[in-house]
């Protein structure tokens, strides 16, 4: 045994020394509000952003104050930034843990997460604002499967697996909520080894996706002739650049973006897939289950999508009928925000511009502060 | 699970327990046999793989009972025959379609080195009468665990003295620490540093793929032949930390190959009992029946020359019978052939004294050291490119553009045949070695944090 108390003591003497050597160096994570996205970093792979979010959730288990926690894609992202929201939301944590190209499945992994994470007592008194668009309740196995939202060669698997999924692969044992190891540890440790994690993210940000990156750079190996040059690809798919998902996006035509949104889609056959609707409806059930008021928003598009997307107007109905079918109790509310903005808005075809975010940011704060939780009386309670 | 899984750790600690809590005198009979088939339903693919594994020992262990009671000359090479053909069909091998069932046959894990344990062990049956093993002793040596995925291969005789050793195996505080630290660098070996060159050989690869880039392709090569000595290395250290702590020491399989100046000697330090293997089962008796059949002192290097081919030949057919492995092994033994010949005839011609005195020479080492790595990392290439691939590559880099990638190779392996590595000594202070132990650990749980790894897969496990 005594090898075993050793290697355990010497094992937390390292630990403590490496978390202390990064945090004086790299710095230590931010306190509120969280922030996933990084507006003037568009670039960075989505399952990094997975990985921060997974890391951010970790922070609820210290909550007191009630919480504004905004879940979505790149779309809610790019939109409602917690820091622009928290002077208009007194009394309330804003926090916005959207990822980049996340589907259904992926926030509603997220906000699994939320519920393990944060106190019972905090969540009766907060909202969950849910941005959504059609583009995220498209199929996981068209989403995720291809290069299009993997597109560096490595990460590409036999089978799908989601950002998130992805992510929590990084450390499972504490990071994936599915692991069964996970599921017997006390939450107390699982949060302990998250807060570690949490600063050793920190590190991830400044660090490669991958430390053997820059080996595999091309232009490290570039050696060619005249004589052995036999064919050189005339034009290079934009499907397999190996760039990140949302600089290829934005270095898309406006016309080429359309194509993608609605043809791409279209032939996948899977724009609106019925499972995404499942589980979205399992998310409203979990949410309302543990008091939550609810915000569904159906976010601001271009008007490109009401024009040529041939799925849009339905899945505005479905999205009506289903968050009609949990309104029993009046904790679940639907804002349409899609027609609300102008194109101009718009630096494509779902995000909003840098200098219009604050219009973004106004439109959603008028249209929930009437649907705010009542604290004095919650207090009473 | 795989041996690189923390699952993996799980049940080495559970075997590990309830070996050392059973009962001394059932440790051999009981635990051992019972870890073994907790390990083999953990790692099989499915109950029918399960199934067939057995089988495959049953048909083993039966083969034994019938060396044990007929010695007639035809017995054996009969029953080595069907052993071998019981292992083509249950590994799904092509060549063997036309048997019945064989499109339904299950994948299985261990099998390969289970025919070679076997067939050591027939074999050596015959040469040693008192070898009369039971059927407990034949299932916990074919299955043997730790070596069961992809070995090191041990010889039977040596099991069973160490089977019968762990009766009095007492886990003291030196074998505990010398079992975790074995692991721990395995596992740093195989997620750390494979790891790392398992993404520059994957990215090179895709490089070298997509557009005439000869120096990727070389790097590639290379970068290939660090990951697999990496993972394999690493998963050996995993295993033979695992089994010190039920007493079994399994045999070294690596010796720094990366210092080899030569073809031949490289594979007397990489897989080493494979390679010893080939050599007492096929290359040896082979040699034999040559020299005995053409006993001239003339032909000694030609013959030599032959067996070595036929014996490399069969090491790439062993890792498969696709196209790609028929590559891999007439690339094998073309360069054992050649490295042999060569060796023989400068011999011949100079004299051993002065050929030995060549070698050690300073340019001549370089230039040996990069001839062997280029070469070497261009036979094995069929093990991880497509032949669709390998046709792509060769038609648009031309003779030009590939020999710029091997000679790549060249110019990175020969400057570095002055470089001799020591062997480090493990410490001796059990406080330094705990420490060694816990930084290990540190470093892999911040690695595979920061640098989450492509695929988890064991590389030889696919063998």
């Amino acid at each position: 045994m005594k090898p075993l108390l050793l290697i355990a003591g010497f094992y937390a003497a390292i630990n403590a020394a490496t978390l202390a050597g990064i945090g004086f160096t790299v710095g230590w994570p931010p306190k509120e509000p969280i922030t996933i996205f990084h507006p003037d970093d568009p670039s960075r792979p989505e399952e990094q952003m997975a990985l921060r979010a997974l890391l951010e959730i970790t922070t609820f288990s210290e909550a007191v104050q009630p919480q504004v926690m905004v879940l979505g894609a790149s779309g809610a992202a790019y939109g409602f930034p917690p820091s622009l929201m928290q002077a208009s939301l007194p009394g309330f944590v804003p926090s916005t843990i959207a990822t980049g190209g996340a589907t259904v499945t992926e926030v509603r992994r997220l906000f699994d997460e939320i519920v393990w994470a944060a106190p019972p007592a905090v969540l009766r008194r907060s909202v969950l604002v849910l941005g959504m668009s059609y583009l995220m309740f498209c199929s996981d196995a068209h989403r995720y499967s291809g290069n299009l939202s993997t597109p560096t060669a490595w990460w590409q698997q036999p089978h799908i697996t989601t950002h998130t999924q992805k992510a929590a692969r990084r450390h499972p044992m504490i990071l994936d909520n599915g692991n069964p190891v996970r599921r017997m540890l006390p939450r107390v440790l699982v949060l302990a080894a998250r807060r570690r994690l949490r600063i050793w993210g920190n590190l991830s940000d400044s660090l490669p996706l991958h430390v053997g990156e820059w080996f595999a750079n091309r232009g490290l190996w570039r050696f060619q002739t005249m004589t052995i040059e036999k064919v050189r690809r005339q034009a290079e798919s934009l499907l397999t650049r190996s760039k990140p998902i949302l600089e290829w996006y934005l270095g898309l035509s406006v016309k080429e973006q359309v194509e993608w949104h609605t043809e791409g889609l279209q032939k996948a056959g899977e724009i609106l897939a019925d499972d995404q609707f499942d589980s979205f409806d399992a998310l409203l059930d979990r949410a309302t289950s543990t008091g939550l008021t609810v915000v569904v928003v159906d976010l601001p598009l271009h008007s490109d999508h009401r024009m040529h997307s041939p799925v849009f107007q339905s899945f505005r109905t479905r999205l009506r009928d289903l968050v009609a079918a949990h309104d029993g109790g009046g904790r679940v509310h639907l804002i349409d925000l899609t027609e609300s903005l102008p194109d101009e808005d718009f630096i494509d075809l779902a995000h909003a511009k840098k200098d219009r975010v604050d219009a973004w940011v106004d439109l959603l704060i008028d249209r929930i502060r009437p649907l705010l939780p009542d604290q004095s009386s919650r207090i009473r309670e | 699970m795989t041996i690189n899984s923390l699952e993996f750790l799980g049940f080495v600690a559970a075997a590990a327990m309830a070996f050392h809590f059973a009962p001394c005198r059932w440790r051999a009979r009981g635990a051992w046999p019972l870890t073994t088939l907790a390990f083999l339903g953990l790692t099989g693919p499915s109950w029918a793989a399960l199934l067939a594994v057995l089988g495959f020992m049953v048909a083993i262990w039966l083969a034994t009972r019938i060396v044990a009671l007929r010695s007639g000359p035809g017995t054996l090479p009969l029953l080595l025959a069907a052993i071998v053909l019981i292992f083509g069909w249950l590994k799904g091998y092509s060549l063997l379609s036309w048997l019945p069932f064989a499109a339904n046959v299950p994948t299985t894990i261990g099998l390969s080195y289970m025919l070679l344990r076997g067939l050591q062990l027939l074999v050596d049956m015959r040469e040693d009468p008192t070898l009369r093993p039971a059927a407990g002793e034949v299932f916990s040596f074919l299955a043997s665990w730790p070596c069961l995925v992809s070995g090191p291969i041990q010889r039977f005789q040596e099991f069973r003295a160490q089977l019968e050793g762990m009766q009095s195996f007492r886990l003291d505080d030196d074998v505990l620490v010398e079992s975790l630290g074995r692991m721990a660098r395995g596992w740093l070996l195989v997620l750390v540093c494979g790891d790392f060159f398992r993404h520059v050989w994957l990215g090179l690869k895709a490089i070298a793929l997509e557009e005439v880039y000869p120096l990727a392709f070389g790097g590639a090569q290379l970068a290939f032949l660090a990951y697999l000595f990496c993972d394999f290395a690493g998963y050996t250290d995993i295993v033979f930390g695992a089994a010190r702590l039920f007493g079994l020491r399994l045999p070294e399989n690596f010796d720094r190959p990366y210092e080899s100046r030569s073809f031949l000697e490289f594979w007397g330090r990489w897989h080493m009992t494979m390679s010893d293997w080939f050599k007492t089962y096929v290359f040896s008796p082979l040699l034999m029946a040559l020299t005995a059949r053409w006993p001239s002192a003339g032909t000694a290097n030609a013959l030599a020359t032959v067996a070595f081919f036929a014996t490399f030949f069969l090491v790439g057919l062993w890792h498969g019978t696709t196209k790609a492995f028929i590559l891999a092994g007439l690339l094998l033994g073309l360069g054992a052939s050649v490295n042999q010949w060569y060796r023989g005839a400068a011999r011949g011609r100079i004299g051993k004294r002065a050929f030995d005195a060549m070698a050690q020479g300073p340019a001549y080492g370089m230039a040996a050291k990069g001839l062997t790595f280029a070469y070497l990392c261009g036979a094995i290439v069929p093990l991880w490119m497509q032949g669709q691939e390998m046709r792509s590559v060769a038609g648009r880099y031309g003779l030009v553009g590939l020999a710029i990638s091997q000679g790549f190779i060249f110019a990175l392996a020969a400057p570095t045949a002055a470089v001799r590595h020591p062997r480090i000594p493990w410490p001796r202070s059990m406080v330094f070695r705990c420490f060694l132990i816990a930084l290990a650990v540190v470093i892999i749980e911040m690695y595979v944090f920061l640098f989450p790894p492509a695929d988890g897969r064991f590389f030889y496990q696919q063998y």
